[in-house]
């Protein structure tokens, strides 16, 4: 019967014809088949003003009102019983439930009152008493336009470094930006950074200024030059470099970037320490150190710099997609002036293409870039000044230096997603190696991957903050009988041109 | 030996746990009157301290401090505990009900808690009594003839939004029931501003320093103004009181004496969400709420008011990343920055789709399009919203149904926006997401309402009763009457379990939002089980009638309630005394003499 009443569905004789009593009881109980007309939802009048409404509960009143008190002034009030029924019983999930209650209770109490309670109370004391904008003052002056921080910088496998960060924008006149970084760690680790610019341009679109760095590391890393250097011939070297820039750098419309620069570099590398080690770090190797070309020198180098960056995508990132293409061409020339024979070019440059798979900057992007070195003097570059993959730019599961030679490919593809108000997410997987002349020996075999994933803020398309866990693998050629993870990489800091 | 005594500890706890949840009869509700008046302004003789709420600490606690802690002592649902016996709140220090339970004009709605003349531009001076020239609400107090107000500015990004929405804000929430100030837009001229004797401006270290011009020139510089210098502002009038700092979405007052539920039990902040969804009111933190302590018939007492609405309608962050989530996510929700990283960002989350108005742009992300009632948030975790339940949620979607599209005319014209494409704008979204609140709610859940026993004088017996309500899906078209069947079951007996008769039907199309049926359902009544001289609250003259309704032709109901009776004769009638939502959707046994 009720299957019937199923298929044969709402109908009104039926219904009438099944509940005859309610039909008998009057129109408004009966069910009949509907046409219904658009029924306006506007409050109505109410169609049974005047009926005896015995038996239906009151309404609340209208007008507010005291209600008669409940307790003595001061007293606790007992909570009422709101709908008057007796209390629930447990159920047996919410009896069983004490269980693990009882069992995690001094977690709860850990988390409560020493976690939870001291942070919540601190940081309101520190809100009531403006502490935070007290700080903010305490670091910063003239308005904000002066500052001094505290930093901390960490590349895993090599030494950290704690320092300070004072700028002061607008000094004298306005444009005119001064900018001081420190980062010292003990035993010679001391980075310096000075710098000194003005805006030419009143839209401050352009800047010209001068830079000064003073390098002392003993933690930097050598594994060799060409493609067959390998991650267990790792040597650190002390660095000691006084770098001095003059520099012009402008934005030019949308993304696009031009820069110029003059600098004038001083280098000097010795023995180093290896940072995991308390002990003086391992040396160069006597019969490797003799082939590295610039180990135990000392040498000047005066290098004038050109840069061009054309990149098509629009830097609004709240309505327009993020894909485009982007161009960068750079080059270099170098020439020591106390050895003439100490002279090089360097000149690459990098094609990227992009695509906003969603519109919503999900952009899948792929990578080429290239650079090549050529000396066209008698006198070997130094090892410091080849070209280097590895770090914050290219095969980035890799530290700095890691891939030196005289030319250098690396292909690489991009996934960059949104997944916070902040952050973006970049998955990344390189190709590449770095090759002794002009890509000798350069071959799809000896070619190195590097992967990885960096949460990057989201802020700028040019400039991003990143925590980064990147792998880095052996040379594909020797996958077939030993397929190695060389390196593992974890960083935070800051990276420019995705 | 140890590890033995442990399993044994753990045995004698699951067990005596065990027996204090022994099952109990059917609960019933009492032959009383409801609660309609909770006793919760008593005389409050010590001054309660002042309480200061940091917004840091807060969005740090709400967010990670308090799911952490909360996180052993494994929290389970609940029922809002101060829900009377028909599933409404009564009136409280917190709560007064209006559009949900009385005739509520369009003029009510666009007055809001406004009961003094607005405030008239051309009767001054106002003085300034203090200031606030920094940080993201510039504005500041003035003393006017009619009053002290709190004057607040736009802003140069979204001009007239915020002014509009801290107005509009306030009335929609005095009409639901909240209390909230008296808030008005009023349009002035410089001059009637002066800087009063002894003003103070306090700067961003909570330094106070003598107001000069310097600061005021600051603040009306934030302001949307005229071509002939007149300016805008929105005017929140002082409430009366001693303000005492906010209130807060969880746990109580420790030296108020009224304060005997915890917050996050609470139906009117729990139901709060749906409405706070309605206007996109994400910025619905303890901080733009607060207490007054009153004194009323000579006694004093804590009125919990919502204060600053000046968030909905779609205010905007700078960082547009956290504006167009807003509503959506919170500003660090970790399943959502998880979620999407784990799938490579290729969940649909609407904040990508997410597009600022063309129509109105000062409106942002405000629309209706993204909108899914159920999923809206916050900013960040408020834990009454978090306890939300679907009786606390149809409890303000019946208060949202009495909302009709001249209420929101009314509230929005109240704004006073210059162009009418805004104002139309802001009328035709939120009647949208109205709309979009209901269908989501009053489809999955009972959507029946406003149950009366009515002597119709219909039949022989013109003492006998009709049980009559208000089907809301119906009314709001949500539900094709063709489609909506009633399956309805009446049982009573000493553990409700007898049926005492069935019945079926399907709306009236004349008007298929109002049926009634007649009482009792069967040929028994509740009475004829009691026998004549059961007192009148004997168990067995009560009676549950369940409810199913259809809203498709499907075997499944839609979704099922309770309406609980106590049946005095055939003489006096019924007595309605109860209502319940079911949780869980019910199919109705057959009928016993199916």
């Amino acid at each position: 019967m009720r299957n019937l009443f199923q298929n044969v569905g709402w109908s009104a004789l039926l219904c009438a014809l099944l509940f005859p009593a309610a039909a008998a009881a009057g129109p408004d109980e009966i069910c009949v088949p509907l046409e219904v007309p658009a029924w306006a939802a506007e409050e109505e009048a109410d169609p049974y003003a005047g009926l005896d409404h015995t038996g239906t509960p009151p309404l609340p009143p209208k007008k507010q009102s005291l209600p008669a008190p409940s307790a003595e002034p001061g007293k606790e009030r007992p909570a009422p019983g709101y709908d008057g029924r007796p209390a629930e019983d447990l159920s047996a999930g919410e009896a069983l439930i004490w269980v693990p209650r009882v069992l995690f209770y001094p977690v709860h109490l850990v988390l409560e009152y020493g976690l939870r309670w001291p942070l919540t109370k601190g940081i309101t004391l520190a809100e009531e008493h403006y502490l935070f904008n007290k700080v903010e003052r305490f670091f910063t002056f003239s308005d904000g336009d002066g500052g001094l921080f505290p930093t901390l910088f960490f590349d895993f496998g090599l030494s950290p470094s704690m320092g300070l960060y004072f700028f002061h924008d607008n000094v004298i006149v306005e444009g005119h930006n001064v900018s001081l970084q420190l980062g010292y760690w003990p035993r010679d680790w001391l980075h310096v950074i000075i710098n000194d610019s003005f805006l030419v341009f009143k839209d401050s679109s352009g800047t010209v200024g001068t830079r000064v760095e003073v390098v002392y590391r003993p933690d930097k890393v050598f594994f060799g030059l060409g493609p067959f250097s390998r991650q267990q011939d790792e040597r650190f070297y002390r660095l000691q470099q006084t770098e001095v820039e003059l520099g012009l750098r402008a934005k030019l419309k949308g993304l696009h970037r031009f820069s110029a620069g003059l600098f004038y570099r001083n280098t000097k590398i010795l023995n180093g320490d290896d940072p995991g080690i308390d002990d003086p770090g391992t040396p160069f190797d006597v019969t490797n150190a003799l082939e590295v070309p610039g180990y135990g020198e000392t040498y000047n180098l005066l290098q004038a710099e050109l840069k061009f960056e054309l990149d098509s995508r629009s830097p609004d990132r709240i309505s327009r997609p993020g894909s485009g293409v982007r161009l960068e061409l750079f080059g270099s020339f170098a020439v020591d002036p106390g050895d003439p024979e100490l002279r090089f070019a360097r000149y690459g440059g990098e094609a990227a293409g992009f695509l906003d798979v969603t519109g919503d900057n999900h952009v899948l992007a792929l990578r080429v870039y290239t650079e090549l070195l050529e000396s066209v003097g008698d006198t070997p570059v130094p090892f410091t000044e080849r070209i280097a993959l590895g770090g914050d730019e290219h095969m980035r599961g890799f530290l700095e230096g890691r891939l030196r030679g005289d030319s250098a490919v690396v292909v690489t593809l991009d996934y960059r997603y949104p997944i916070w108000s902040f952050l973006d997410a970049n998955l990344f997987v390189s190709m590449g190696n770095a090759f002794l002349g002009r890509f000798e020996y350069m071959h799809i075999k000896r070619m190195i991957m590097s992967w990885g994933l960096a949460l990057r803020s989201n802020t700028s398309r040019n400039v991003s903050f990143d925590i980064m866990v990147g792998f880095g693998s052996n040379r594909l050629e020797q996958w077939d009988d030993d397929f190695r993870v060389d390196n593992f990489r974890a960083t935070f800091g800051i990276n420019q041109g995705f | 030996m140890r590890r033995r005594s442990l399993h044994t500890l753990l045995l004698a706890l699951a067990a005596s746990t065990l027996l204090t949840a022994c099952p109990q009869g059917p609960r019933r509700f009492p032959l009383a009157a409801p609660l309609w008046e909770d006793p919760d302004r008593n005389h409050v003789p010590e001054e309660p301290e002042e309480y200061y709420s940091g917004m840091f600490a807060d969005v740090g606690d709400k967010t990670l401090f308090r799911p952490l802690s909360r996180l052993f002592t494994f929290p389970l649902p609940g029922e809002a505990k101060n829900v009377n016996a028909l599933d409404e709140v009564p009136n409280s220090s917190w709560f007064h009900n209006r559009i949900g339970m009385h005739p509520f004009t369009p003029e009510q709605a666009a007055r809001g808690a406004c009961s003094d003349p607005p405030l008239d531009p051309t009767r001054g001076p106002w003085e300034v009594a203090g200031a606030k020239p920094d940080g993201a609400n510039p504005g500041f107090f003035v003393k006017t003839p009619q009053g002290t107000y709190l004057l607040k500015f736009d802003g140069p990004v979204q001009p007239e939004r915020a002014t509009a929405a801290d107005v509009i804000g306030s009335r929609v929430y005095h009409a639901a029931g909240y209390h909230s100030p008296c808030n008005q837009v009023v349009w002035f001229k410089r001059e009637i501003i002066r800087i009063g004797k002894g003003a103070k401006a306090k700067n961003k270290y909570g330094e106070k320093f003598p107001v000069t011009d310097k600061e005021v020139e600051q603040v009306l510089s934030k302001a949307f103004r005229l071509k002939d210098g007149t300016l805008r502002a929105s005017a929140s009038q002082f409430l009366p009181g001693k303000p005492i700092g906010p209130w807060t979405y969880n746990g109580r007052r420790g030296d108020d004496p009224n304060d005997a539920i915890p917050h996050e039990d609470r139906r009117e902040l729990r139901g709060a969400r749906l409405l706070a969804s309605w206007v996109n009111h994400w910025d619905s933190r303890e901080q733009n709420t607060l207490n007054m302590l009153v004194k009323d018939g000579g006694r004093s007492y804590i009125r919990h008011y919502y204060i600053d609405f000046g968030d909905t309608l779609g205010s905007r962050w700078p960082q547009d990343g956290i504006s167009r989530r807003l509503g959506h996510s919170y500003y660090l929700a970790l399943d959502h920055v998880l979620g999407d990283l784990f799938t490579l960002g290729l969940l649909d989350r609407p904040w990508f789709n997410a597009r600022l108005s063309t129509e109105a742009e000062i409106f942002g992300y405000f629309d209706a399009e993204n909108f899914v009632p159920s999923q809206w948030r916050s900013a960040y975790p408020n834990p009454a919203f978090d306890r939300m339940d679907f009786r606390d949620a149809l409890w303000m979607v019946r208060i949202l149904s009495r909302f009709t599209d001249d209420h929101v005319r009314a509230m929005v014209k109240a704004g006073q926006f210059s162009k009418p494409t805004d104002e139309a704008y802001a009328v035709s979204t939120l009647i949208k997401r109205r709309d979009m609140i209901l269908r989501e709610y009053l489809t999955k859940h009972a959507p029946l309402d406003r149950f009366r026993l009515v002597r119709r004088g219909k039949t022989k017996d013109k003492r006998a009763q009709s049980l009559c309500f208000e089907d809301l899906a119906t009314k709001h078209r949500l539900a094709a009457p063709r489609d909506v069947l009633y399956k309805m079951r009446f049982v009573a007996g000493k553990e409700l379990k007898k049926e005492l008769g069935w019945l079926q039907f399907q709306p009236d199309p004349e008007h298929p939002h109002r049926s009634c049926v007649l009482m009792p359902i069967g040929d028994k009544r509740p009475a004829d089980l009691a026998g004549a001289s059961a007192r009148d609250d004997h168990p067995l003259r009560y009676g549950v009638l369940r409810i199913f309704v259809h809203q498709k032709p499907t075997l499944p109901p839609t979704s099922n309630m309770e309406v609980h009776f106590y049946d005095l004769g055939p003489e006096r009638g019924f007595r309605l005394v109860g209502i319940r939502r079911m949780p869980e959707v019910l199919t109705p046994d057959l009928p016993a003499e199916y």
